[in-house]
């Protein structure tokens, strides 16, 4: 059966945001690659990590290149392990923007970079009662997605597949579930390779997909940004469109009438 | 005094508060945040945080991320 869950606007921490598509802005082989790509996705929510200041080579050109003023900033807390570590990130990273946004990830697992359930939660509770806008990066758990929702999470951002791997929407049931069960916008985050698992995710319910390392690794990073615009758009589109109902068997699209191999009776 | 810098103890003579520590360092300031001794300290602030030997500093800012 197609998803036929009405697309609502996309609300979050009370912002109305123009666009499905968000965007991270790491991996980009230039700073003038990067904003150019962030650019032609037509994106309004940007993510940025947080790290130490390098003093012995302190100038950092990274983020040089993006017009700040035009994109609300999504600040991450990569590289935390705990709960503690996450809170510490999150309020570094609304000293440093103003913003009290946060995509809250908390990944103790350097192979699969796959998130830890328990202190997500216990850093997600912290983060709303200290009034930041949380946007937790979770596990395709919808058990998980609807405490984090009850803890007054702004989204839930369930994973397709592990980080950078590309592989598009591996955890497609346990999303179903997430959509069907969510008051809050759905944001399919990670492993998302190509357009077409992006439109997927759109199609099947989700509210926004966050794409960085294959838009930011492509051999042509704007070309591939303006690819996963399109395939957002096409699938926000079909979904406003109203999907037909998929079925197990046929149905002729021609009428079942007036074939040529009909004889009529003898007439008497 | 020695301070504890991004991790890395660190002889500075010539620093006698945050913000100058900043501008001794070279250090770009657009997003640019300071933790002192466990509590942020915002740009506005750094020319009142006078330094002491000892002190734990952590400078850190935006960088390209998912």
């Amino acid at each position: 059966m197609m998803a036929t869950k009405p697309l609502k606007k996309l609300v979050i921490g009370g912002v109305e945001l123009n666009s499905r598509l968000f965007v991270g802005t790491g991996k980009f082989s230039s700073p003038e690659a990067m904003a150019a790509a962030v650019e032609a996705s037509g994106s309004a929510l940007v993510t940025v990590a947080l790290r130490r200041v390098d003093v012995r080579n302190p100038e950092d050109r990274t983020l040089s290149a993006l017009d700040f003023s035009k994109y609300r900033l999504l600040p991450n807390t990569s590289g935390a392990r705990t709960a503690e570590e996450a809170v510490r990130l999150a309020k570094l990273a609304r000293a440093a923007t103003g913003t009290n946004w946060v995509k809250l990830e908390v990944t103790p697992d350097p192979n699969y970079l796959l998130p830890d359930p328990i202190e997500t939660l216990k850093a997600a509770e912290q983060l709303v009662a200290d009034g930041f806008v949380v946007l937790p990066y979770i596990n395709a758990d919808p058990i998980l997605a609807k405490r984090l929702q009850d803890v007054g999470c702004a989204t839930v951002m369930p994973l397709g597949s592990p980080i950078g791997t590309n592989r598009g929407l591996k955890t497609v049931d346990q999303i179903r579930i997430i959509i069907e069960q969510a008051t809050v916008p759905v944001v399919v985050d990670a492993g998302i390779g190509m357009p077409s698992h992006a439109a997927e995710a759109i199609e099947m319910g989700a509210d926004a997909v966050l794409i960085n390392t294959a838009i930011a690794v492509a051999r042509d990073p704007s070309a591939m940004a303006r690819a996963f615009r399109l395939a957002v758009e096409a699938a926000v589109l079909a979904r406003e469109a109203g999907p037909g109902e998929s079925t197990a068997k046929a149905r002729a699209s021609s009428p079942l009438t007036g074939f040529l191999h009909e004889t009529k009776g003898a007439a008497s | 005094m020695k301070l504890q810098l991004n991790g890395e103890t660190q002889e500075v003579n010539d620093a006698a508060t945050l913000d100058e520590l900043v501008t001794r360092l070279g250090i770009e300031r657009q997003h640019l945040v300071i933790e002192h001794n466990g509590a942020i300290r915002t740009a506005e602030e750094w020319s009142a945080a006078a330094l002491q030997d000892g002190d734990v500093v952590e400078m850190v800012r935006f960088v390209g991320g998912g």
